[in-house]
């Protein structure tokens, strides 16, 4: 079976382009019509088959350029081929050894016509002197395949890997018979040893470029799966400025990963529809006469949330990602409203409808975020603003530390708006084992809330998320 | 690893097409002026020989929905056209019961009622003839195909165009998938309908949301980009032959350098054969600024466009010209 085709496609997918199982029997199916024999139709169907955005079109691009490269099966072939015929040029990749062979060249056009080596004996000499392009490419895969080069890891693995696929080609052998040549008298048996020996250094050449392109195609996946793990698992407080840009693609697709979820639960139509079935059935007991009719109807069920953040200092990083996470998730949420508060609260719901999501979590932070946390008064703020809002299907997310400066916890509003709205649920991004010692007032807020949960990392995050959106379905 | 899976590679090709190839289909577009790069030629090739659909994305106005009637007139189907819009739904893509007539069926069917239980004894043989009696409440006779369903029934198969598929709910999505990978939509007081010759479909996305993968899984995906100047020089000459070389070259790559300003909406293939028009009305020879600048409205959409683009012309036009 086409081993080039599954292993390009494990490459594929080590480089962000995701392909399936039925995916790939796709593209074994248009190889099968297409064949090998043009490069660029070849290209155009496998992508038209495994490469479903533009996005994974640009990495499929750079993938078949580096996975089907051509040298790969010309290369050595059409230096034997000067080498033999006329020895013309040296051949090595290396251009040090290219400039010292340039000054002999003239030389060695004459010995290479005049003097005839003795025939190789070793099974990688012969390859290497008289196999053809094609037979050097599949030893070079075969014996890529049984040192199981798709396992390769790391750079510094490199060296062991080349040199074991050398070895599975008979290196051993090659070598000997060098040494054995090269210490003859016989001075055919001798230029043997030297062709062998350029032969070799080709060879080693070649083994390692082609690891490198191997190293490339199949670590690229787990660095990337790798530091998203992190990235996912890291604390929101510690997160460097410079995985910004990454975590906003992390959150995208946490985000998009739950609205795939959710939304084949949520969207249901009112339609203007008919229910022809329902209306004969309930109209049976009035002799078929249809009078009572029935309609394609069903109640849409979306979680209204509303979202409280503390963005003082302490906590402005994670209130920063929850915002992020409830308005990427807009297509399952519509309707978040959203309130942020240090010293005293007011609702941003509108900065998200101007600005671009960074720019409105930006300046939030730096608009709400001076003054030092006062949860009793905003609370009294959140009741003044938004009371009347509130009713049975509001799920208010609280995310803050409560930790309260030794001021007023005001708990008896947040039982008031505790008890007229659907839940609260409290995020806290301390440990539970801190929370209530020193200025925090946790336990004033946690009787009142329907889930108290730490949440510190993207996880928790994605966790607590879901969680709301199962319950509102 | 993948050894058993050869085995149904050997898929049944169509007989009547051994002799077609990418080419042969590229050649055959040309002819009915459609002008196309190899990259949809191989795959519009692929789409027919393994039934797969297509699904076709890029930026509007480079020829999307084009494909889909070139390819029908190439392969001779009828065209069926499907366009997408937000609260589409089965019954206005798949069938519909005839409500009124069925309204009337029941209606008839109390009045011969009397006669057809004449002389029935008790309750339970009166239920029995009931039974006997034919129903077709639900059945084809009251089925109202809509366009899946007609591109499924179509005898000799056809040219299903599935247009801005974005544009429908996310749901619409999902009730595709049996149609696009089986060939077949379950009718639930009927059975499954399976197509009688299996329908050439193309499905036209300008991302207006990101699909779903369930969806990209099944078609064969192909990016229309916007043309390179050759192509578009090879557009404008099939489209509109009476504007001559000189000029055909400064337009496409008037066009080809607005494509590189950034711009609310940039012109697509569509507005170039619009301005080839155009300027062919117009008499023109060749381009210049007073021209650019009075039917700039044609390649342009938006207001903010023209305005930044009015003081750019000259320039523009001093960087295209012929060497």
């Amino acid at each position: 079976m086409d081993r080039t085709l599954t292993e390009f496609i494990r490459a594929l997918r080590g480089s962000h382009v995701r392909v399936s199982t039925a995916e790939s029997l796709d593209a074994f199916h248009a190889l099968d019509l297409m064949g090998y024999q043009s490069r660029s139709l070849l290209k155009d169907s496998l992508a038209a088959c495994l490469a479903k955005s533009e996005h994974e079109k640009q990495y499929f691009d750079s993938c078949f350029e580096r996975f089907f490269t051509v040298e790969r099966l010309h290369h050595i072939q059409d230096e034997f081929k000067h080498h033999s015929t006329e020895g013309s040029r040296e051949i090595l990749n290396n251009p040090a050894q290219q400039n010292a062979a340039q000054g002999a060249s003239e030389n060695k056009q004459q010995m290479f016509s005049e003097i005839t080596a003795s025939e190789t004996q070793s099974k990688l000499g012969n390859l290497l002197m008289k196999g053809s392009a094609g037979d050097f490419s599949l030893a070079l895969n075969q014996a890529a395949q049984s040192v199981d080069i798709s396992s390769i890891r790391s750079f510094t693995q490199r060296g062991l890997y080349g040199r074991r696929m050398m070895m599975q080609m008979g290196l051993q052998e090659l070598e000997e018979e060098i040494h054995k040549n090269a210490a003859s008298d016989n001075i055919a048996d001798r230029e043997l040893a030297r062709r062998l020996i350029q032969a070799r250094n080709i060879l080693r050449a070649e083994v390692k470029e082609f690891v490198e392109r191997q190293l490339v195609l199949f670590t690229a996946a787990q660095g990337e799966q790798f530091r998203e793990e992190v990235i996912r698992n890291i604390s929101l407080s510690n997160m460097e400025l410079r995985t910004f840009a990454r975590l906003n693609d992390v959150v995208r697709k946490m985000a998009k990963r739950l609205v795939a979820v959710h939304s084949r639960r949520r969207r249901v139509y009112k339609r203007g529809h008919l229910n022809i079935k329902k209306t004969l059935q309930s109209n049976m007991a009035y002799d078929g006469t249809l009078f009572d009719l029935k309609w394609k109807s069903i109640k849409k069920d979306r979680p209204r949330v509303m979202a409280i953040c503390d963005v003082s200092g302490s906590v402005a990083e994670v209130s920063r990602f929850l915002l992020m996470f409830l308005y990427s998730l807009n297509e399952v949420m519509p309707n978040v409203r959203s309130f942020a508060f240090s010293s005293n609260l007011g609702e941003v719901t509108d900065k998200f409808e101007k600005l671009q999501l960074n720019e409105a979590i930006q300046e939030i932070i730096s608009d709400w975020g001076r003054g030092s946390s006062d949860y009793g008064e905003s609370w009294l703020d959140f009741k003044r603003i938004a009371y009347k809002d509130i009713d049975h299907r509001t799920t208010i997310i609280v995310l803050g530390d409560a930790r309260n400066n030794y001021r007023e916890h005001q708990s008896q509003a947040f039982k008031q708006i505790s008890e007229r709205a659907k839940q609260i649920i409290w995020l806290n991004p301390e440990n539970k084992n801190k929370w209530s010692t020193g200025d925090s007032v946790m336990n004033h807020y946690q009787p009142y809330c329907r889930m108290v949960e730490t949440c510190n990392t993207l996880n928790h995050l994605e966790k607590t998320i879901d969680k709301l959106l199962k319950s509102a379905s | 690893m993948n050894a058993e899976i050869g085995v149904n590679v050997n898929i049944k090709y169509k007989a009547k097409s051994k002799d077609l190839n990418a080419q042969k289909i590229k050649q055959g577009f040309e002819k009915l002026g459609y002008i196309c790069s190899d990259t949809i030629a191989t795959t519009v090739y692929l789409a027919y020989m393994l039934d797969k659909p297509i699904l076709v994305e890029g930026p509007p106005g480079v020829g999307k929905t084009e494909l889909a009637k070139v390819s029908a007139s190439f392969f001779g189907l009828p065209l069926i056209r499907l366009q997408c819009y937000e609260g589409l739904d089965e019954s206005k893509a798949l069938y519909e019961w005839k409500y009124g007539k069925q309204l009337l069926y029941t209606q008839v069917l109390k009045e011969t009622l009397g006669d057809l239980l004449k002389g029935a004894k008790g309750l339970a043989q009166s239920v029995e003839r009931l039974h006997e009696f034919g129903d077709i409440f639900y059945s084809e006779e009251f089925l109202e195909p809509r366009p899946l369903l007609k591109a499924l029934l179509a005898e000799k198969g056809a040219m299903m165009l599935i247009d801005e598929i974005d544009k429908a709910d996310q749901e619409f999505e999902s009730f595709l998938l049996e149609m696009l990978s089986d060939y077949q939509i379950s009718i639930p007081e009927i059975g499954t309908v399976k197509a009688k010759s299996k329908p050439l479909v193309i499905l036209t996305s300008n991302n207006a949301r990101e699909l779903s993968d369930a969806i990209k899984r099944r078609c064969l995906h192909l990016y229309v980009p916007y043309p390179d100047a050759e192509l578009e020089r090879k557009i404008v000459q099939t489209r509109v032959p009476e504007v001559d070389e000189r000029l055909r070259v400064q337009l496409v790559d008037f066009i080809q350098s607005l494509r590189e300003i950034d711009l609310k909406k940039q012109p697509a293939i569509s507005e170039t054969i619009d301005w080839a028009k155009t300027l062919v009305i117009l008499h023109a020879e060749a381009l210049d600024e007073a021209l650019v600048k009075s039917t700039l409205n044609v390649i342009l959409k938006f207001e903010e466009d023209i305005a930044s683009i009015q003081s750019e012309i000259a320039n523009i036009l001093l960087k295209n010209k012929p060497r």
